[in-house]
Parts: structure tokens; C-alpha cells; sequence
């Protein structure tokens, strides 16, 4: 069978085009790496969600490369060694499933950095080629599909929309909210009310959310979260022109003579390659392991990987820059009962600074510590360079965890693209099936640093007005595993960028990319919302153009 | 990690093991036991938290390192680290409750292998403390209600994720 559409991938990037396409009545393929599970087999399980690899690649089979700068030269640690897990949730839904669903717009002004701020000499920020007004209606339709609960909060930089309010009303906000928006108000910030992917009320297949206490990290029992898997592809498996394929690892994309693709290669559960033919193929795996298979899809046509005969495939990966500060409250602070409630959001974050006059800022987001009980009692373990053992380390589990709470926040700033933040293959470092693995150069520009500490002591303000204990800021110039973009830049010039304006690929006209690899900048806010929002005008680009383009 | 054996103690007699671990048939006797009489020195009971044989340190450990999910470095480490300290105390098992305290609070913090060890065993302790009873720790939920966790619910049906 020669599908009309094969998705490479199930996460944010993929679901708006399985959605949209199927229901257009194209016959879609989805070829998802890991399992397809369903709502009843997830649990609140610590040991398999976030202490083991189960719902990931186990690292010693398939990793990563890290390429970091060491003792003057760049050195590549597999992450077999290190335990810095770059997968993120290889199942049916991808990540999305795992998100805390805070959904921020990019604002008018992060589609044009280069034009609008002085940039480090080390910098390859460019404007997109797309305005916030092109972007704006698909903001809107996630809102409405996906499905987003809040209230519009009114504040110097607030981006315009087209629809007065979010679909669904807030989430139920914890106590402790009080004390933050007075501390706000004192410091004269504006109090920003944090929009969630994650539905208040009931809606067809999905229940409201339960407030569970785990959330991030956590795939979703009632499907109240937005996870791609709940809100755009059950939704079409109805319409029978769905197939999913889980257990799908792809390999390489397969190019004819007229340089389209003509197939997609995978390895299916049991070890044995498969081929899967389709008119168009989307790719949405990830940027890293998106842009790894289009390096890794070699043939006569495409010497340097599909794609990437103008060789910028890998290149300019982005992620967040930022940290966390945290924060220790208990009952000298308010009312212990009170702080100990569970489950409920904190929704605020601090927004007046993600734009300045001298340089372009960044935003902090006011989160509790996800409930993980192990991970919390590992980190007491130590009292400075000592090993804590006996009554002492008990005494210090039961004080800790009775009376306390920490509230983080969550620095994000601007990855500043560079010469040495991309995405490579090599041959030396191979998976369990014999593929090259992705590389990840990590190199950073100093002012993205700078901008992170700028905002830390935004964030440190905030807890001494509140009153917080022990506060500890632990920020740095390392990506988060989980924000990826980057890799496949979209841009109006073939030379500079992999994709055009509608994420179609120059060089190959039945290829499109929808994950978050077309971003030349990521804003300062997490990356799902906008590939949710991209895959969507993506996807209107396809349906409308459909057999222009195969 | 370079290894070092750990520093030697005098051995006094003392006590003889009496715990019932019959059912461990993955793991050497004397590791089993060494590993038991440590865990209690790690965990003791105290007015306001189990003790590791209360939550069943030895029983979490037992069931789940061997699973394909287990770290195979931490797996060497917990069984290799209680066969070097044994060599090294090789009456660890004969003495009073007060010198097996004082040996371990001695070399915990003096001794880079031990410290790396032990850190190891409390963190798998933690796990046995604290991840849900299914895994064969936390018996009767002991470790959650020790320290008012608010449990998460649905509690897993299966372990290790294992679709329903």
C-alpha cells in the first residue's frame, strides 16, 4: 500500500498533521518509535516514570553524544556514561505527554530578534520568515483544539489575540498564590496568570483534571492534559484513515530519481528492517533525533544526508538557557495545612522582563517540586561533602517532608544560535542496530548567561519579599534535555535554511518538517505550544496544496 | 572510580545473623546478610520513621535488581561493595550492634569507596522507602504515611510499566 501521508513521529510537531489530514481524508501512516499505550495503562509510578529508562530507550543500548567544550577542545561524552537522558517519552503522543502544559505564546517582537536587538558577535539569530500575524490564528485554533484553560492576564509585553479569552476557565489555583501576588504587587511586577494545555472541565473523551500532585513527568489519567496522543489522535482514529505503527524506529528516508522521497525505512520490534511508501512524508521526531535521520539518510542524491546539500541540516540547535532557583517554605511562612495542599497549580510567572531596552529578556515561572517522593529524599541525603546516615538522615527525611515545601522557578532566556550549538552523526558512535547516534554540540554565547542571571535575581527578589528559606539559584549555561528546536531552520534562502516558510524542505518537495526543528530563535518560553501551533499552519499549507505537492 | 578496599577494623565477636532471608536466591548469602545488617545501621527505627526492616529494604532490593531495568553499574556496585567491605570485616557479622554502628559511621564519611557505596545503598533505601509497596518495599504503604506523602493516584496495576 502507498499511504498518502507518513508521519514520522507522534508528538506536538506530528499531531496537528495526523489530526488535520485524516480528517481531511487522507490515508495517514504514523510510525511511532516507541509503544502505543493507552490512558489505563499509565500510572502514578515513580519507579517506571522517572527512575527508570522504561518509557525511554535504555541508555546503554541507544544514546546520545554531548560535545562539550573541555580543556580547550570539544569532547564528545555518551550519555551512557554521564546519565543525561536526551529521550523524551518514546511512545504514542512523544513528549507531549509528559509536559506541565504551560502554554505561552512567542510575542510579535520573537519573530524578529535580529532586526530588533544588538546580537553577540557569536550569534546567527535571524528574523523568521513568518510575523506574529501569521502565527497568531494557529496560536488560536490550539487554544480551541487542543484544548487551553486561563485567564488572559493584561501586562506590558501580553501579545494580541484574536479571541478575547481561552477556551476553558483556570485550573484551581493553591494558596500560596496569595502570598506570591501580594510579593508581586510590592515589587511591582505584574501578576501574569500562567495558561495551561490542561482542560478545567470535561470535554468528549477527556475528564477535567484531577489535580493528581503529578503532573510533569507524568503521562495523563484522565486526558485532561493536551498531550498530542489525547487531544489530536484519538480524536481520528474514528475516521479509519489512521495507522498507527508503534514499535517503528526510522532509520533512513529513501530518495528516487526525481529527488523526493520514495520511502521510509524502520526497524520494527522484533529487529527486522520494513519499508513503509507514501506520497509525502512529515518528519517530526524531535529536532535531535529529526535532524540524526535526515544526516543518517545517505544515498546518490543526498551525499550529506537527505536534504542537507546546502549542508544545514544539524545546524543552529537551540534549547533553553535559564536554571532554577528554589525556595523553602514552611509554617513560620503560612499556615502549614495550607502549604501542604497537593496537586494544585501556582500559575503565576514573572513576564515584565522578557523584553528590555538594552536586550532581549527572558520570563521565570513559579512551579512547586514535582512530587517524585525518591528523587526529593535523594537530595537530602548530603550535609555538605558529608554522607548523612542513621537517625540523622532520618530525622532530617521526616523534618523535610512534614514541614517544608519548595517552590522553584523556572528561569527561561533565549538560546542564542551559534557556530557551535548544532546537531552531527558520527560514525564511531553507534546504537544497538548499528546507526550513528546523534551528536550534540552544546556551545553557548556568554550573553545568554548573563541574561539567565539578570532574571535569577528577578526570581530571588520574589523569595526574599516572600519570605523563603534557603534559597539556592543553581543556573547555567546548559541546555535543557527537553527543550529542543533547532537543527532544520526555516528561511526563505535555500543556501542558509533547510526549509521554506511552510516548513516544506528546498531541496525536497514531498518532505515537510514539524517539529520544532524549523525555529531559527525559540523565544524564552517552553517550545510545545508553538511546534503545536507551526504543525497546525502546516498542516492547512498541506490540505490546501495537497496534490500540488506529491 | 578507582577502587580501595576499606580501611580494616579490629573484629570483636558478637551477634549472629538472624534475619530469615531464605527467599533470596538471586544474591549471595553472606552479601545478603552483610547487606541486612548495614541497611539497619542506614535506617534505624526512630520515633518518627521505620526501620529498613520495617519498609523491607532487603525484600525491594532482592525483588528488582535483577530486573533488565536495574542499573548495571549500581547492581555492581551494592553486590561488589558489600563482598569488599566483608573481606575487609571479615567479623562484621559476629560483633555487637554499637561496633557495626561505629564501624560504618566511622568510614562512612572517611573512606571515598564506602562513601560512594553507602551513598548507593540509601539511595536504593529511598526506593524501597518510598516507591509503591507493588515493588515489594514501603510494606503497608509505611513509607508514604512515615512522612504524610500524598500518594498519586492510579497506583500502578503492574510494575515497570507493563501495559494493563
Amino acid at each position: 500500500m502507498i499511504y498518502d501521508v507518513c508521519v514520522v513521529g507522534s508528538g506536538a510537531g506530528a499531531g496537528p498533521i495526523i489530526y488535520e489530514l485524516a480528517k481531511k481524508g487522507l490515508k495517514v501512516c504514523v510510525l511511532e518509535k516507541g509503544e502505543a499505550y493507552k490512558r489505563a495503562d499509565f500510572s502514578k509510578d515513580e519507579i517506571a516514570n522517572a527512575r527508570r529508562d522504561i518509557y525511554t530507550p535504555k541508555l546503554e543500548e541507544q544514546y546520545h553524544t554531548i560535545e562539550e567544550f573541555v580543556d580547550n577542545e570539544w569532547t564528545k561524552f555518551p550519555t551512557y556514561e554521564t546519565g543525561w537522558n536526551f529521550w523524551n517519552g518514546s511512545f504514542l503522543g512523544g513528549s507531549s505527554n509528559y509536559m506541565s502544559g504551560f502554554f505561552y505564546r512567542l510575542k510579535p517582537d520573537d519573530f524578529k530578534l535580529a532586526s530588533k536587538y544588538k546580537q553577540s558577535k557569536e550569534s546567527n539569530v535571524v528574523d523568521w520568515p513568518i510575523s506574529y500575524e501569521d502565527m497568531e490564528p494557529f496560536y488560536d485554533r490550539t487554544e480551541k483544539v487542543v484544548g487551553v484553560s486561563g485567564e488572559v492576564s493584561d501586562y506590558k509585553h501580553a501579545e494580541p489575540r484574536s479571541s478575547k479569552n481561552f477556551p476553558y476557565k483556570a485550573l484551581s489555583e493553591h494558596p500560596i498564590v496569595k502570598l506570591v501576588d501580594k510579593s508581586f504587587s510590592s515589587l511591582g511586577f505584574s501578576i501574569v496568570k500562567t495558561p495551561r494545555a490542561i482542560l478545567s472541565e470535561d470535554v468528549e473523551h477527556r475528564s477535567a483534571c484531577y489535580y493528581s500532585n503529578y503532573c510533569g513527568s507524568y503521562a495523563c489519567s484522565s486526558g485532561a492534559k493536551g498531550s498530542s496522543r489525547e487531544a489530536l489522535i484519538i480524536p481520528v482514529l474514528k475516521t479509519n484513515n489512521v495507522d498507527i505503527i508503534a514499535n517503528a524506529f526510522v532509520i533512513k528516508l529513501n530518495t528516487d530519481k526525481n529527488k523526493k522521497i520514495k520511502s521510509a525505512t524502520y526497524i520494527n520490534k522484533n529487529g527486522n528492517k520494513k519499508q513503509i511508501e507514501a506520497k509525502l512524508f512529515v518528519v517530526a521526531a524531535q529536532a535531535v533525533e529529526t535532524s540524526r535521520l535526515l544526516l543518517n539518510s545517505k544515498d546518490e542524491n543526498f551525499p550529506n544526508g537527505v536534504a542537507n546539500n546546502s549542508g544545514n541540516v544539524g545546524k543552529n540547535f537551540l534549547s533553553s538557557s535559564g536554571g532554577i532557583i528554589s525556595g523553602t517554605f514552611d509554617e513560620s511562612i503560612m499556615d502549614l495545612k495550607e502549604l501542604m495542599t497537593p496537586g494544585l497549580f501556582v500559575n503565576r510567572a514573572i513576564k515584565d522582563f522578557y523584553f528590555t531596552k538594552e536586550f532581549k529578556g527572558g520570563m521565570v515561572e513559579l512551579v512547586f517540586d514535582h512530587a517524585n517522593p525518591i528523587r526529593r529524599a535523594n537530595s537530602l541525603k548530603w550535609e555538605g561533602n558529608d554522607l548523612l546516615i542513621g537517625k540523622a538522615l532520618q530525622d532530617k527525611l521526616h523534618q523535610v517532608f512534614t514541614k517544608t515545601k519548595t517552590l522553584n522557578m523556572e528561569v527561561f532566556a533565549d538560546w542564542t544560535p551559534n557556530d557551535n550549538s548544532f546537531i552531527s552523526v558520527d560514525e564511531k558512535y553507534k546504537d544497538k542496530f548499528g546507526v550513528p547516534v546523534a551528536n550534540i554540540r552544546i556551545g553557548t554565547v556568554k550573553e545568554d548567561l548573563e541574561v539567565s542571571n539578570f532574571l535569577a535575581k528577578k526570581a530571588k527578589a520574589l523569595f526574599e519579599k516572600m519570605g523563603a528559606k534557603d534559597i539556592n539559584s543553581n543556573i547555567s549555561a546548559l541546555p535543557s534535555q527537553n527543550l529542543q528546536a533547532g537543527g532544520c531552520r526555516f528561511g526563505d534562502n535555500p543556501k542558509t535554511s533547510v526549509l521554506n516558510k511552510y516548513c516544506q524542505a528546498h531541496e525536497v518537495s514531498n518532505l515537510f518538517v514539524t517539529d520544532g526543528s524549523f525555529m531559527p530563535t525559540g523565544g524564552s518560553v517552553p517550545y510545545t505550544f508553538t511546534i503545536y501551533a507551526n504543525s497546525f499552519r502546516v498542516a492547512e499549507y498541506i490540505k490546501e496544496n495537497f496534490e500540488k505537492l506529491i | 572510580m578507582k577502587r580501595r578496599l576499606f580501611i580494616k577494623f579490629t573484629a570483636v565477636s558478637g551477634l549472629l545473623f538472624s534475619s530469615n532471608l531464605s527467599f533470596a536466591r538471586n544474591i549471595p548469602s553472606d552479601t545478603l546478610k552483610i547487606l541486612d545488617e548495614v541497611y539497619i545501621i542506614l535506617f534505624p527505627k526512630t520515633s518518627t520513621m521505620p526501620s529498613a526492616k520495617e519498609f523491607g529494604a532487603i525484600e525491594f532490593l532482592v525483588k528488582n535488581i535483577n530486573h533488565k531495568s536495574f542499573d548495571d553499574y549500581d547492581k555492581n556496585l551494592v553486590l561488589n561493595g558489600a563482598k569488599d567491605f566483608y573481606s575487609s570485616f571479615p567479623s562484621f557479622l559476629e560483633i555487637s550492634k554499637e561496633e557495626k554502628s561505629k564501624i560504618i559511621h566511622d568510614i562512612v564519611n572517611t573512606n571515598d569507596y564506602a562513601q560512594t557505596w553507602l551513598s548507593k545503598l540509601i539511595y536504593y533505601g529511598f526506593e524501597a522507602l518510598l516507591a509503591d509497596p507493588i515493588y515489594g518495599g514501603n510494606k503497608k504503604q509505611i513509607g508514604w504515611s512515615s512522612v504524610n506523602h500524598k500518594i498519586g493516584y492510579p497506583r500502578p496495576k503492574l510494575t515497570y510499566g507493563l501495559k494493563v
